[in-house]
């Protein structure tokens, strides 16, 4: 019988271990519910539990705890992580179909790949978003929506719309207008700033923007249609649009007016810093980057309008997953989050440009200048920056195929390589990689 | 019937021979049951997924066969750039490590050295320190304006990313500054091993320090030696977290640090989200280490029987 207890042993030893992990696989939430059932039963209708998942620094956090005090009902579990973290974690949560918020952050890229599944999310206009999009920018809400506009994927934070920020210093050395509006006047398309740029570079030695690749986007961002139609066909070979962005964007490092220096590495600050180029394309939330990692910058940096239209770079979204028990409740409470009111008091509290034309008015973005800019108004540029762009379908490979074509215009800028054949090896390879 | 008759009491219920198996079956139980759901349940699901066209977002699973590892052996220059970019830095990086290492244990091994235990900490140091820190903190000194190597150098403006070779030779730097110090520990526990009576009968018959290097030390050393090469085989071939974060996801503009690893993951995780083709990818790693591995062994005992 000793024996027979051996085994019985082993046996629950195996069964505890299998148990024990059963419990850590469902988490804390089995165990809290369980304590609040037993112990403290709801007297009220049934709590509706929520979790949204977010990225640090958007201002929502404060918002959501005064939700949760406005409606006692719902109870928010509010959960951060860095941004890359979170969209990987979203897109494996979805691949796997388990550990799916009920409210998902999105930023504007990884929507496009989003847009490809559909079925994983709720159609915000099956909740009642037809009569809040109105409040949002046309370009902003469509950004959201897929080809045919019938579907809604979430309703719009922030925007990144674009102006052209540029040295003062270096403009007055080149012999150019420093006043934002003759700057504007004076580079009202890409031929001028190429122009310009060569005046710049003959005049001071100084490049006139920062790489190849950014301008590239800039261009890119300001067609209508870029590498896919809205039936997902690839356009890469026939859309002129894009073929002249990427000419124009070689040419301009051929001519040396790029300084040759990726976005984001120490080489780039520096340059931010101490004028080693004379022009950056800055969307509104760039200002906070040039404050903090460029601080000597100050006062040499002025803001005009961008060559030719606005465009917009970054913003995000709030999406509700198709995963979610509660959409409706969900749908209350962005609605309510990203409301014209609140996006006033997030602009107010954290600077991020608000996504609801609305309050475009208010004296404190019409009256928002800054030092950093020589006191330009740059509240007032930004407003109109967003009102002036144009919606872009991008579709859901859109990062597949811009990575292949900037990739080449890198090589061309770092490596002195032919542009057509980089150009012809961008295509080879886009169509190798969307196979 | 004999072989029947034979075998019915072993697996009688309740039989000492019955109960023993079981509860040796028991025992060792959680380790297959963890083994087979982690270890090689994914091994063969990785097989089945690499048979389709699966991407994480887009259409669903595809059946195409073998497709994937035509493509993979037939049509991707990337994937070719890959490998030839591993062996390429394992080269740069395991060769001067493991000579560097022999070296150092050589000299720390001498009697004239004073303060062993110090050396030997400040020489490991490197391998407790994060990979992550270690290359950002080299990112910075391989920095094309800024960075300390171009100034000490004098080669201002040498951009090391860019170039492919340049590139290889900043992410083998990294390498083989932290695995120098692991290598330097191994050898030396192997040289305690060689008996001081070699290198004194050498040295009363006149032979010098150099010499007993290569003539006592290495030959002596050979198994040690044989560690770790496949060790730092091992590590060459699945090399990710350098290139990764001293380049980008890619590898860099044109691919020129990008290791198989890195566009294994690359292709799973990065914007493509391919995991059909990132698992074919795996496969064909797997069958280019096990061929590298025993071509290493080849080598190596044959170096040794000689």
């Amino acid at each position: 019988m000793k024996r027979f207890g051996l085994i019985l042993m082993s046996l629950m030893l195996l069964f505890s271990f299998a148990l024990a992990a059963c419990a850590t696989d469902e988490g804390g939430e089995g165990t809290t519910d369980e304590g609040n059932g037993t112990t403290t039963p709801e007297p009220d209708d049934e709590v509706i539990e929520l979790t949204f998942q977010n990225i640090p620094n958007t201002g929502l956090d404060v918002l959501v705890e005064q939700y949760q005090s406005e409606n006692p009902n719902i109870k928010i579990n509010y959960q951060e992580a860095e941004f890359a973290d979170h969209h990987n974690g979203l897109v494996t949560a979805m691949a796997a179909g388990s550990g799916i918020p009920d409210i998902a952050f999105v930023e504007i890229g990884f929507l496009e790949t989003f847009k490809g599944q559909q079925n994983n999310f709720t159609n915000l206009y099956d909740l009642g978003a037809k009569d809040a999009t109105g409040d949002y920018l046309d370009w902003k809400i469509k950004q959201a929506e897929n080809a045919d506009g019938s579907f809604l994927f979430g309703l719009p934070t922030d925007i990144g719309p674009m102006a052209m920020a540029y040295r003062t210093d270096i403009f007055e050395q080149a012999g150019l207008p420093t006043d934002p509006d003759e700057v504007s006047a004076l580079i009202t398309d890409w031929e001028k700033f190429v122009e310009v740029g060569k005046t710049v570079l003959e005049k001071t030695g100084k490049p006139m923007t920062d790489s190849g690749g950014t301008i590239y986007d800039t261009m890119v961002g300001q067609l209508t249609e870029v590498y896919f139609d809205e039936n997902n066909e690839l356009l890469l070979e026939t859309n002129a649009g894009v073929k002249e962005a990427y000419d124009r964007a070689t040419a301009m490092v051929e001519a040396g007016i790029t300084a040759k220096v990726g976005q984001w590495s120490p080489e780039w600050n520096a340059g931010i810093n101490d004028g080693g180029f004379a022009t950056l394309m800055a969307p509104a939330w760039m200002m906070n980057y040039m404050k903090s990692s460029a601080p000597d910058g100050a006062g040499n940096w002025n803001i005009a309008q961008m060559p030719v239209a606005s465009g917009n770079w970054g913003g995000s979204f709030l999406t509700i997953p198709a995963a979610s028990e509660h959409p409706q409740a969900a749908y209350d409470f962005i609605e309510w989050l990203l409301s014209v009111d609140n996006q006033y008091e997030i602009f107010k509290a954290t600077g991020n440009f608000p996504s609801t034309p609305g309050i475009y008015d208010k004296p404190e973005i019409q009256d928002w200048t800054d030092e950093y800019f020589q006191g330009a108004p740059v509240g007032q540029i930004y407003a109109e920056a967003a009102e002036k762009v144009v919606p872009v379908y991008f579709g859901p490979d859109h990062q597949t195929v811009n990575t292949a074509v900037k990739d080449a215009i890198n090589n061309v800028e770092n490596n002195d390589a032919d542009p057509q054949a980089e150009w012809d090896a961008a295509i080879e390879r886009v169509n190798r990689e969307l196979r | 019937m004999s072989t029947k008759s034979n075998k019915k009491p072993r697996f009688k219920y309740g039989s000492q021979a019955s109960r023993d198996a079981l509860s040796g079956y028991l025992y060792v139980a959680p380790f297959f049951i963890l083994f087979l759901t982690f270890g090689i349940f994914p091994i063969f699901y990785n097989l089945y997924i690499s048979l389709f066209s699966w991407k994480l977002f887009g259409a669903e699973p595809e059946f195409i066969g073998l497709q994937n590892y035509v493509w993979l052996l037939t049509d991707d220059p990337t994937f070719i750039k890959a490998v030839v970019n591993t062996f390429s830095i394992w080269i740069i990086s395991t060769l001067p490590q493991l000579f560097i290492a022999l070296v150092l244990a050589y000299v720390l091994n001498q009697g004239f050295v004073k303060m062993k235990d110090m050396f030997r900490m400040a020489i490991f140091m490197p391998f407790i320190t994060s990979i992550l820190a270690v290359t950002i903190i080299f990112n910075s000194l391989f920095s094309r304006d800024f960075g300390l190597i171009n100034f000490i150098l004098g080669t201002a403006g040498l951009d090391w990313k860019i170039d492919r070779f340049l590139s290889h030779i900043a992410i083998a730097t990294m390498v083989n500054w932290r695995w120098v110090g692991y290598n330097t520990i191994i050898y030396m526990a192997g040289l305690q091993t060689i008996g001081k009576d070699l290198y004194e009968a050498a040295t009363i018959d006149g032979a010098n320090k150099i010499q007993q290097f290569f003539y006592i030390t290495i030959p002596q050393l050979r198994p040690i030696i044989l560690f770790t090469i496949i060790m730092s085989s091992i590590g060459g071939m699945s090399l990710f977290i350098e290139p990764l974060v001293f380049l980008d996801l890619r590898g860099g503009s044109h691919n020129q640090g990008l290791t198989m690893f890195l566009y294994l993951y690359e292709t799973a995780f990065g914007t493509k989200y391919n995991v059909g083709y990132s698992a074919a990818i795996s496969w064909v790693m797997f069958v280019i280490v096990v061929m590298f591995a025993l071509l290493n062994w080849f080598i190596t005992t044959k170096v040794i029987k000689d």
